[in-house]
Order: C-alpha cells, then structure tokens, then sequence
C-alpha cells in the first residue's frame, strides 16, 4: 500500500514517519507550485476555493508518482472542506486514475483501524504495539518542529544576515527529516536555541508582534501565503499563527490539545456562538486573545470566497474596532500576485511601526 | 407586539409555519416587501463584498425591517435529521444571527434566534425555546405548534402543486408562472427558492424562457423521496442542497425535459460542489444539455436574456435532428 496525502506546511514531516512506522509505504507529492495550481484549476471546479484546487492539483502529482491510496482528514460539516476527498476522488477515477479512498472521519474509525491491522498481517496487538510507537515518534517530531519555528520566528528580525538565519532553519529542518529515533530529536531539541543564539544580531530592541488568524491551509501553507512569516520576519517583526502544521494535527486529528480549543471558543462565545468550520470560531478567540495579551496588529488570511471565512469577517472587524487594534485581512486566490500581496503586508507594518512610534512619545510626554 | 421576518433565504421553506406559530400566539407578524433595487443597495453596503447575493439582500430586508418591529425572528439552521443522518446549514445559514450581530450593533436587543439543531433536540423544543424568550408559556407554545404544523403541511401540499412557494406569502402571484403555453420544449430550473422566486433576484427568469418560447419545469421534491435521496452514498452534507440534487435527479428521469438550467449565484459556497456533481451525474445518466447561470448584484436582464436566447435555440436544433 502506497499511501499519499496532501502537502500542507510540515505535516507530511510528522505523517511520514507515523505512516511508516505503522507499515504502510508513503508517497510524498512534490511541493505545490505555480504548475500545481494550474493542474488544479484546470480539473477542478470553477468557483470552489483555492486550497481545494492546489491539493488537488497536488493528489494528482502523488497519482503520477505511483500512489495506491488517498488519504483525507473528512466528515460531515457545513465547510466544503468536509466534502473535499469524494469530491476530488470523484475527479480523478474520472481522470482514468484508479486508487483506493480512505476517509479519516469519526464515523468511519473501524475501517480505518482495520486497515491498520490488515498491514501488520492481521496481528490486532502487533498494530496496537506499532501504532503506539508511531505515534510518540510523531509527537516527538511535532514538538522539535514546533520549537524551530518559534525559534524562526523569534531570531528573525534580530539577526544581521536573514540568509544565515534560514540557512539554520533549512539545515535543522533537513536534520529532523533524517532523525529515525527519537534520542535524536530530544538532542536536536535541546540545541535550538543555542543555534540560533549565535547568529550575529543588528541590534534592533524594538519588535513587533503580530498575529496571524484566517483559514488552516492559508496560515499553514507557505506557497499559498507567499512565506509570510518569513517576510514579516525579515521586515522586523514577529508572525505569530495561531496555527502550525503540527498543531493542526494535534487539534484536529487527534484532539491532543483540546483544551487549549475550549479555551479560545470560550473566549469566542459573545461574538461567535456556534463553530461553522474554517477555523472561524478559533480565529476570532485567538484574535481576542492577541488583543489582550497587547499585540500590535492582526492578519487575517483566508481564500477567496472561503464561506466560514466571509461570515466571520464582520465580526472580525467589530472587534478590531472594540479593542482598538489594526487588522488587515487578505483573501488569496490563484490570480493573487506576490508583488501586489508583499506590498499590502508593507503598508501595513509600516503602520504599524508609526502607531508604536507615536503612542511612545505619548507615553514620555 | 410585532416580529420581523425578513422575505429572504429560509423564510421561502419555512413561512408557512413561522408565521401561523407566531400568529397562534398573538404576535403581529410583519414581514419585508419583496426585494428592491434600494434593499440590494442597503445590503451592499453593510455586507463584506465576498458574501453572497442572498446574503447581503437579507441584511437589505433587515436594514428596511428595523425600524418597524420590536423583535426580530432569525433562523440558525445547524442540522436536519434526514434518515439516520444530520444535514447542515452552509456556514451562512448557521452563522446568520452572528454575521446579523455584527453588521447591526444596535439590533443586538431586539434579534431574537430561532436555533433548529436536531442533534440536540426537536423542532418543537426548538420553537418552544424561541416562544419562551418571547415570554410564552410552554403548553401555549405546545399548542401552536400543533396548528403550525398543519398549516405548514397544507402550504407543503400547495407548493408541489403548483411549482412555486409564492403563495404563501401572497396568492396573487402564482400566475406569472404558470402560463401552460403547451411549448414542445420544456427546461428544467434547478435552484434555491430565495433566488429563484424572489422577482428581484431571480431577473424575470420565467418571462424570458416563455419569450423564448419554452416552457420552465420546476419540481419539489417529497420528503420521502428526499430521504431516499439521502441515502445513497453520494451526496453533500447540505439540507437545502439535498432538495436541489433530488430535484435534479427527478427531472433527468423525466423523458419530456430537453435541457437543464442551474440557477444560482456567484460566491455560493455549496453550488460550487453540488453543481459539479449533477453536471457529473447528468453527464453519466443521460445526455441532456444544461447551462449554469451565475447571477450577481451586476447581472443584466440583456446578457441573461441573450444566453437564455442560445440555450433554447440549440435544444431546438437538438430537437429537430
């Protein structure tokens, strides 16, 4: 069994291993590209989102590089997202593609734990065994990729050269794909900081902070947002999203963190009262969230038409007002271009920095 | 007291019953007029432009209904039970009186919500739960509901016979669509009741098939054919959407029908998927023509008119080969 699965920031880093501890093979398809897009938009339907077009145009790739089985995070839910593996499924046997479907969705468990134990040979404790390994050895990978990106984020607009400071990044992250045991990782972990501490720094005290909320793949992808983070990195300040790949699949694969969920819906609940999907309820906690822990601004990143997405806008922008807080939200599609987004990002920091400039002289006056 | 109800999006499944519930237990019912040009503008004010059309008309109707009421009715559909399955709102549906809330700060007193969510309970816990905020008894609420349920099954009854929902709120206007002209050639309309009867929105849409010589076919599909509908193995989690796809399966098995119309509006979420699956399914079963109308706030009575000339004309050559 040839299992591949949408590329989607990091998490093919953490679902490879887990995959193939549990003894399946894993294709991984190429990083999206512009060609990505157009293999999407071209099979796909006209009006639907952008980030169904790119995994799309990213599950045919997997097909081409002999992939047996599709596997999708699903289920019954008002977001189109629910509905995204039948659907492309759908077009590719169309395409003449012929694969086998599995649906990660509460309803279907039984299946998905029988096609565990069918590739250990049938051995229901052998598949407990492995799946318990497989998962501490993604848990693991999870967590060190969490601490490189909070480092990234972090050191960023600190460093003199940028370019050493993603070199870092690359070479860590290059280091956490070969790691096979998880002594490894904790070694891997425990030198981070240290790492990116020697990197020579330009002096700069006064950061910004910022906080990315919008729709999971947006904030997640970094073709699809044009590697925002780093961008904000580099002009001097710190991107924080409220969600990163691993994150993603512990919130909402496997509920590890769910505390953490009832949290920010709680704090959601005067404007957002019921959860439509698209991360619009955690969007709107976390944005609240910002606003009292004294962030400067907020991003809010989603595609075009992205329906969870275009309800909680109002909202959004209420609060934004209430809290006093610039708030600048992007809506991306395949037409997007990356001279039109870098220069709204700009305008924005920038304004940002005025803000900060003059409520500190209000302060010494 | 009088309660707003808003001519827009549920309100076309479920005046019927809204009403006679309101009405059974004293309340004035004031509803919106229907759709003009100056809701449209209004709604286009107020709503973020990636919204859809129904949308922002319905927060049009608001802006025209606040001054006239004491208290709105607000409908979130979160879930439907159909068979042993939930079916949900799209994230418009069930975010209304949130997104409501938001653009109308001042309405926050007077929006009252009408939350249907059969996962947690019924229909009519649900109306009694509105009818309690509105300070009515239980066994009131009880027995109203009880009058409701007729009057909307009767309404139900009226709509399958007649092809259109316009009756209940009016029952003048049924006429404008049933000039049985005996055209040889009959186009099936598959599309939401808020688009595709609000005489703002839907363009003139009837007229114009009629001027072109053609007769439009519109069906409602029966709960039970609904359910059935719903269980086989491909459809949407959608409610409203699972009315269109068993429509639409009902007119591809009727011989009489040359061509198909799916009418919606850009930027609708769902139509993107359900449209893609009965064009599939359309594709697969029988070789029909359709045609896909997108309306807008920008749409012109010209181009609809001028592509509607182009779809009966090729069934007509289709027809005489």
């Amino acid at each position: 069994m040839k299992v591949a699965f949408p590329y989607m920031g990091d998490i093919h880093l953490v679902l490879e291993p887990i995959l193939r501890t549990l003894g399946a093979d894993v294709v991984i398809p190429p990083e999206p590209n512009k060609n990505t897009v157009a293999i999407g938009t071209q099979i796909a339907p006209e009006t639907i989102c952008l980030p169904f077009k790119i995994t799309l145009g990213n599950m045919l790739n997997a097909l081409k590089s002999g992939a047996d089985t599709l596997a999708y995070v699903s289920g019954s839910w008002s977001c189109r997202f629910g509905y995204y593996g039948r659907l492309q499924a759908d077009i590719l046997r169309d395409l003449g593609y012929r694969f086998r479907l599995i649906e990660l969705r509460r309803d279907r468990i039984q299946e998905i734990v029988r096609t565990v134990v069918e590739l250990n040979n049938g051995s229901l404790s052998g598949a407990v065994i492995k799946t318990l390994k497989a998962f501490r050895l993604g848990w693991w990978k999870a967590m060190t990729l969490e601490k490189t990106y909070k480092a990234l984020r972090e050191t960023l607009p600190l460093v003199k050269q940028p370019e050493k400071c993603h070199r870092l990044f690359d070479e860590i992250m290059k280091e956490i794909t070969r790691a096979q045991v998880i002594k490894e990782l904790q070694d891997i972990s425990a030198s981070i900081a240290h790492r990116f501490e020697n990197l020579p720094r330009n002096g700069r005290t006064n950061v910004l902070k910022i906080k990315l909320i919008g729709e999971s793949y947006c904030t997640i992808e970094p073709f699809i947002n044009f590697n925002i983070i780093k961008r904000v990195g580099e002009m001097g300040g710190i991107l924080e999203p409220f969600l990163t790949g691993p994150r993603w699949l512990g919130f909402h694969g496997f509920r590890i963190g769910k505390n953490e969920i009832t949290f920010v819906q709680n704090m959601a609940k005067n404007y957002w009262r019921y959860c439509v999907g698209g991360e619009d309820a955690n969007s709107v906690g976390h944005m609240i969230l910002a606003c009292r822990e004294g962030y400067d601004g907020v991003i809010h990143i989603h595609p075009f038409a992205c329906m969870p997405s275009t309800v909680v806008q109002p909202t959004l922008i209420k609060i934004s007002q209430e809290y006093d807080i610039p708030f600048l939200s992007i809506s991306v599609d395949e037409h997007t271009s990356e001279a039109g987004f870098i220069t709204r990002l700009e305008a924005f920091i920038s304004l940002l920095e005025r803000r900060r400039a003059l409520s500190k002289k209000s302060l010494t006056e | 007291m009088r309660i707003g109800l808003c001519r827009a999006l549920h309100t076309f499944h479920h005046f019927a019953l809204w009403n006679s519930f309101l009405k059974e237990l004293g309340f004035e019912v004031v509803l919106t007029p229907g759709t003009t040009f100056q809701m449209v503008e209004e709604g286009l004010k107020v709503a973020p432009s990636e919204l859809c059309l129904p949308v922002k008309v319905f927060l049009g109707h608001i802006t025209i209904l606040q001054q006239k009421v004491d208290a709105m009715l607000i409908p979130r559909l979160v879930c439907r039970k159909i068979g042993n399955d939930f079916y949900f709102g799209c994230p418009k549906a069930l975010a209304l009186p949130d997104l409501t809330r938001a653009v109308f700060p001042n309405l926050n007193e007077i929006i009252i919500e009408l939350v249907i969510d059969d996962r947690i309970f019924s229909e009519t816990t649900a109306l009694v739960h509105f009818a309690r905020k509105l300070k009515v008894k239980k066994e009131d609420a009880l027995a109203a509901y009880q009058v409701a349920k007729r009057a909307a099954r009767a309404a139900n009854e009226l709509t399958r016979q007649i092809a259109t929902p316009m009756h209940m709120f009016t029952q003048r206007s049924n006429k404008l669509f049933l000039k049985h002209n005996h055209f040889e050639i009959k186009i099936g309309l598959i599309g939401h009741p808020y688009l595709l009867f609000d005489e703002y929105l839907n363009g003139g849409i009837f007229k114009f098939i009629n001027s072109c010589g053609a007769e439009p076919v519109v069906l409602f599909p029966e709960e039970k054919q609904i359910i059935q509908n719903a269980l086989t193995k491909n459809t949407p989690n959608w409610y409203y959407e699972l009315e269109l796809i068993t429509s639409a399966r009902q007119l591809i098995q009727d011989k009489t029908i040359s061509g198909l119309i799916l009418f919606s509006n850009f930027a609708c979420g769902t139509a993107s998927v359900v449209n893609e699956l009965i064009r599939r399914e359309v594709a697969s079963r029988r070789n029909i023509p359709i045609l896909t109308l997108l309306i807008d706030e920008h749409t012109s009575e010209t181009g609809l008119k001028t592509r509607l000339e182009a779809f009966v004309d090729l069934l007509k050559v289709r027809r005489q080969k």
